[in-house]
């Protein structure tokens, strides 16, 4: 079944962002925060953090309408770096009814992408009704 | 590098504990530039420096990392604020292709009943560039 969601934009990633999700996260890995680390690494620029795209895809759910509350399992495949003045976008691709054992749940398909189409990452979420 | 394959698995990280309240909340809400107030499902991240820890102990080159897939399961709702106790262990390696595959389970408890809230399954391929 595929239900219509609206297309969500977020802001333009920003250093001070990658900075506050470092931060928030504990994770200051100095790929995502170091330039010259990140150009002896072989970038052009440092990288967002996977799980700051992740938790934007997330925050995508809410503003869906679901229920974090009713959260099980999410899970996602990174297919693209993000960098720095990236665009992104969060856009609904299905939504499906799902029985395990006694349990009805809600399936959702959903991508993160760039303003270019490229895709960034794809992921899945259960919750339960 | 020091040799995986000759590893007894899984191979465990250290036992590490990460306070969660409402600054931490509050802090994530400032990094998605959201006036949202509940928890980020990817609040498994904590589960990511264990990770990252047992690659550098192993002296792989976590910067030539080709792909990597997460996925988080909810057990309970997390309480706030709560002391979590986060372990990560690597349960699988293999080598082909001039590729490191690895294959992490990590566990979040609350530290006082060890009761589990978020378990978080990592697979990631590294690029060896040693070419072997």
């Amino acid at each position: 079944m595929t239900t219509h969601k609206d297309k969500i934009p977020f802001e333009a990633i920003t250093r001070e962002q990658v900075r506050d999700y470092a931060e928030a996260s504990g994770d200051h890995n100095p790929i995502h925060l170091d330039p010259e680390f990140a150009k002896k690494a072989g970038l052009p620029d440092v990288i967002a953090h996977g799980m700051l795209s992740m938790g934007l895809a997330g925050l995508a759910l809410e503003k869906w309408g679901y229920s974090m509350e009713r959260l099980r399992h999410f899970e996602s495949k990174f297919k693209e770096k993000v960098f720095i003045g990236d665009e992104l976008f969060a856009e609904h691709l299905d939504e499906a009814s799902v029985k395990l054992s006694d349990t009805k749940q809600i399936k959702v398909s959903w991508h993160l992408i760039k303003a270019d189409a490229t895709e960034v990452l794809t992921a899945e979420a259960l919750f339960d009704l | 590098m020091k040799d995986f394959e000759k590893l007894s698995l899984p191979l465990q990280s250290e036992k590490k504990q990460v306070s969660l309240d409402e600054k931490r909340v509050a802090s994530f809400e400032k990094a998605f530039r959201s006036n949202s107030k509940s928890i980020p499902p990817t609040i498994g991240i904590f589960a990511l420096g264990n990770m990252f820890e047992l690659l550098n102990q192993f002296e792989i080159d976590w910067t030539k990392l080709l792909h990597i897939s997460q996925s988080f399961d909810y057990h309970q709702k997390l309480p706030i604020p709560c002391n979590l106790q986060v372990q990560t262990s690597l349960i699988r390696y293999r080598h082909r292709n001039s590729q490191h595959w690895l294959s992490f389970e990590s566990k979040i408890k609350t530290c006082e009943k060890q009761e589990l809230l978020i378990s978080a399954k990592s697979s990631i391929i590294i690029m060896d560039p040693s070419g072997e």
